[in-house]
């Protein structure tokens, strides 16, 4: 039922996700999703409210994990490997998938320590080596300039849009190969909304980037793919309609439904 | 109407039809709004100076505290003077006051329960908020609440009857010390601190969380690498009030301590505290001795209100650093509006001047880009290094740990269950060992028969109804004023220093220790108003330590009342009285309930307020004015003296019943009503 308009197809390297089902207690949140996600590219997930695509997201780093009484079906596998086989070990899966969330949420620690957490977690312990992460993370997440001299401010009084690429470069100091974005840009101001995007064309030749976002504008100028997510009736699970080229499902959809969200009959 | 010419469209249809030549046979008067009728003034101004009043009354119970312990106090600063009185050798006697040895048996019991508790309450709450499923979380928290709910004198008895023989054996000498007392107060201070601990992790936003996990952290790298240090200054505040619990607890000390009032030369030596030698002495004590007592009283009462004040402060110091944000913010967003308008003005003058200068156009500022450009990507570092691969480089320095994060995980968490599991054991331990031994003594005649030869055999009857009969006086006392009060603070105050004031008030008040409410409660109720040892006295004292527990929860619970709820009623034409009277007491009557039900469980479990007070002659109260002995001090004196321990098992194990069917039922209230108002 899906339509796929020249959508990656993976081999290897990259996310292969096949009849992809998933369950909150009883409720069943997702159908029948099947995509592969092309490594290094940066592929946006869209659709209205409760259609189930930070659901989707959030599957592919586990995060759902933490969520008492979820439970999932069908196949996802990361460059060839089943995320959800048996023994995989989730906390490393998150460090490989690192993830942006919609509140910026910088730990109350101070600028240097909130970078430098990561890699902490994975052994890096000489203060010279942090340093380096530290600062060239801060400087792919084009925030090196405003905080350089600051380092030891609590991250938590930077304004919105600041705190929202710290935590940028929080992940990236980690060097995760998938980094997954829910929403993150509607909890900033405009000005920084656009260093966001920016970031995300930098960042995609080095990493695979999907992000979830209500802004049909953003998803058309930032991403390659577009998948459209849709839960046609309450209660009844959500599931893919669309996907493929971004400009060739922003120019032509095929589906009335993909065509009828893009130019804003609902949603 | 349809004759009528079409309305003007600058005016309102309705204000068309009551102009005169129009509407004349309308009665123009429904229109008219009515004043506010003088009756209403005055009955809604009574009722709120009546709560304002009722909020007042926890004020004045913390002054009069204050007041009379150290009217009583008075010869310790004239006849005893203080430098006697804070010596080192307490022999009344000879004429010596000195607390100085009893403080240091106060503070070796605190430090080492604290020392015992801390980890075991802070392991529960990390275990209840991090980590238990919910069916599990579900079955520690309840013991956790019952645990605070078991009196103390059952814990003293427990601490008595098992602990001490434990630590004589071990030990060697009688068992009685400090060491007994730190593994009984450590049990009781778990449930305060736990609770406190759980609500400062729970502020602690998901995001966070999240946003550690999704960086490849592990549980316990998440709890203890950012979860316990943002909730740092909450979980110090829970342990400075578990501190306090542990400096003014009475019974439990007084049972196990051995009440030697020496400086103590080991922790199995027995030595005394200051609640432990007020409570042992007053019943004998006369004259200087007597001030000493009263003077030991206020020690307690400013130790208790300065630790709430310290809480108090640096939970404000937090509160006040919020505002403060706050306001910057908004009076950024306020100048940055201005500015902005400013701009537009500026604008606009400009469009419209025909030929605006060329100097105006240069000083119009361009709105400045913030943005700086976008650097040249990505940037290149020394070496033609990308950023990218000097992360990448630097990254693999990081060696493996000496123990595998996964290893460090699996044991905290075990840690961290345990200890839940084991403050759950101990609750069924407690539990279970009252009820083995207290079965076999629970008979009809054990419950409804008198008390014979010393008291020790025989039934006791006049005990519960005793207990009873304080218990529901008290409640009579304290409910309407408490609820009033709480009126008062949720729906009339304005959120200010009144307000501020009277919480600080209620929460002094709630943190003295019971014995040092029971010397208030005698110094006013017993001998200045002259009630005597009896109901009445011991009902008013009780009163006011349920005060502000009742306080509390009712507050609480008004305002978890839906403000849409009230804005229908105010919709309706309801005056603030009927609001609050009609709907919002009603709609938060089950948690108010709960609150009133756990405070009758207090009461029902106290026995130092009641101990000088009440009376402790075996008596069938009738009129207020009666003495009587409660079941807590029947089961104190059957411990203490050995006599008969299976009427000592049996009264334990019906105050216990008591008690978590009190408890049980409050919970199965505000279940049933959550499960009413939440259920789909």
């Amino acid at each position: 039922m899906t339509e796929y308009r020249h959508a990656p197809h993976v081999e290897g390297r990259g996310i292969h996700v096949q009849d992809f089902e998933f369950w909150y207690g009883s409720f069943h949140a997702l159908t029948g999703v099947s995509l592969d996600i092309a490594q290094n590219k940066v592929t946006s997930f869209i659709g209205p409210s409760g259609c189930g695509k930070s659901t989707f997201l959030r599957c592919m780093n586990r995060m759902n994990d933490l969520i008492e009484g979820t439970r999932c079906e069908g196949t996802m596998e990361l460059d060839g490997s089943d995320i959800y086989a048996e023994g995989v070990d989730p906390v490393d899966l998150r460090r490989r998938v690192g993830m942006i969330f919609q509140q910026p949420n910088p730990f109350p620690k101070t600028i240097y320590e909130n970078v430098a957490f990561g890699p902490r977690l994975q052994g890096v312990s000489s203060k010279s080596d942090l340093d380096g992460i530290v600062e060239e993370s801060l400087k792919r997440a084009n925030l090196w300039k405003e905080v350089s001299n600051q380092l030891d401010k609590n991250g938590l009084a930077l304004s919105g849009g600041q705190q929202q690429r710290l935590c940028i470069a929080r992940v990236l100091a980690v060097q995760p190969d998938v980094l997954l974005m829910d929403e993150p840009c509607s909890a900033i101001d405009p000005t920084s909304v656009q260093k966001v995007e920016d970031l995300m064309v930098e960042l995609a030749p080095e990493m695979t980037i999907i992000i979830v976002t209500h802004n049909m504008q953003q998803a058309a100028r930032v991403s390659d793919y577009m998948a459209f997510f849709l839960q046609e009736h309450a209660g009844e699970p959500a599931g893919l309609v669309e996907y493929g080229a971004t400009q060739e499902i922003f120019n032509s959809p095929k589906d009335g439904r993909t065509e009828d969200y893009i130019t804003g009959r609902f949603g | 109407m349809s004759d009528q010419p079409v309305h003007d469209l600058k005016k309102p249809p309705h204000l068309e039809d009551i102009e005169p030549n129009k509407g004349a046979a309308l009665d123009t008067t429904t229109h008219e709004l009515k004043l506010v009728s003088h009756s209403t003034y005055v009955k809604e101004k009574t009722l709120q100076y009546l709560f304002l009043a009722c909020a007042f009354v926890a004020v004045l119970a913390v002054c009069l505290i204050f007041v009379f312990t150290i009217w009583k106090a008075f010869p310790v600063f004239t006849d005893i003077g203080l430098e006697n009185f804070f010596g080192s050798v307490w022999s009344p006697s000879d004429g010596q006051y000195g607390i100085a040895c009893l403080a240091a048996g106060s503070g070796l019991v605190t430090v080492g329960a604290l020392a015992i508790g801390v980890p075991l309450a802070i392991g529960c709450a990390v275990f209840l908020t991090e980590i238990a499923s919910k069916r599990l979380s579900g079955i520690v928290s309840t013991a956790v609440d019952l645990l605070a709910g078991i009196p103390s004198v059952i814990y003293g008895f427990f601490g008595l009857v098992v602990l001490r023989p434990l630590i004589a054996s071990a030990s060697g000498g009688l068992g009685f010390g400090a060491l007994t007392a730190w593994l009984v107060l450590a049990i009781m201070i778990v449930p305060t601190i736990t609770t406190l601990t759980m609500d400062a992790l729970r502020s602690i936003p998901m995001g966070i969380r999240e946003a550690a996990y999704s960086m490849g952290a592990t549980k316990w790298q998440a709890i203890y690498k950012i979860v316990l240090p943002a909730a740092k200054t909450g979980i110090v505040n829970a342990v400075v009030l578990g501190m306090g619990r542990a400096i003014g607890e009475t019974m439990a000390v007084l049972m196990v301590v051995g009440n030697a009032p020496v400086l103590p030369d080991s922790i199995t030596s027995p030595l005394s505290t200051l609640t432990s030698q007020i409570a042992l002495d007053m019943g004998y004590s006369s004259g200087l001795h007597r001030s000493a007592l009263f003077g030991m009283g206020v020690v307690l009462f400013i130790i208790s209100a300065s630790l709430v004040g310290i809480v108090r402060f640096v939970s404000r110091d937090r509160e006040a650093a919020k505002a403060r944000k706050k306001a910057k913010q908004e009076e950024k967003a306020e100048k940055a509006e201005k500015a902005e308008k400013a701009e537009k003005a500026e604008k606009a003058g400009e469009t419209s001047s025909v030929a605006p200068s060329a100097a105006r156009m240069e000083a119009v500022p361009t709105t400045p880009d913030p943005v700086p450009p976008v650097e040249a990507l990505p940037p290149e570092a020394e070496g033609g290094e990308t950023s990218a691969a000097r992360i990448k480089r630097l990254l693999s320095h990081g060696g493996s740990a000496k123990v595998s994060k996964d290893t460090s995980n699996k044991v905290a968490v075990t840690v961290f269950t345990v200890m839940a599991l084991a403050t759950t054991a101990i609750l069924v331990l407690i539990i279970g060992f009252v009820t083995v031994n207290g079965l076999p003594n629970l008979s009809l005649d054990f419950i409804f028969g008198w008390p014979q030869g010393v008291n020790a055999e025989g039934g006791i009857w006049p005990t519960i109804v005793s207990t009873l009969y304080v218990t529901a006086l008290a409640m009579l006392i304290c409910t309407p004023i408490a609820v009033l009060a709480a009126v008062y603070l949720a729906e009339y105050a304005k959120q200010g220093r009144l307000v501020t004031f009277i919480r600080y008030a209620a929460d002094t008040l709630s943190s003295v220790p019971s014995i040092v409410m029971g010397l208030f409660g005698y110094a006013l109720f017993v001998e200045y108003m002259g009630f005597g040892l009896s109901m009445l006295s011991a009902a008013l004292a009780l009163a006011i330590m349920m005060l502000p527990i009742v306080m509390r929860t009712t507050e609480e619970a008004i305002r978890a009342v839906p403000r849409y709820i009230r804005w229908g009623a105010y919709g309706l034409g309801a005056t603030k009285w009927q609001v609050v009277s009609k709907i919002v007491l009603p709609s938060a009557f089950p948690r108010i309930a709960t609150g009133i039900v756990l405070a009758i469980g207090r009461a029902v479990g106290e026995t130092a307020v009641v101990l000088y007070t009440m009376g402790q002659a075996v008596n069938l109260p009738v009129s207020p004015f009666d003495s009587g002995r409660p079941m807590t001090i029947h089961l104190y004196l059957l411990a203490n003296d050995g006599i008969n321990m299976n009427a000592a098992y049996g009264t334990a194990l019906l105050l216990v019943i008591m008690i978590l069917a009190f408890n049980l039922f409050a919970r199965y209230i505000s279940r049933r009503s959550a499960s009413k108002s939440g259920g789909k």
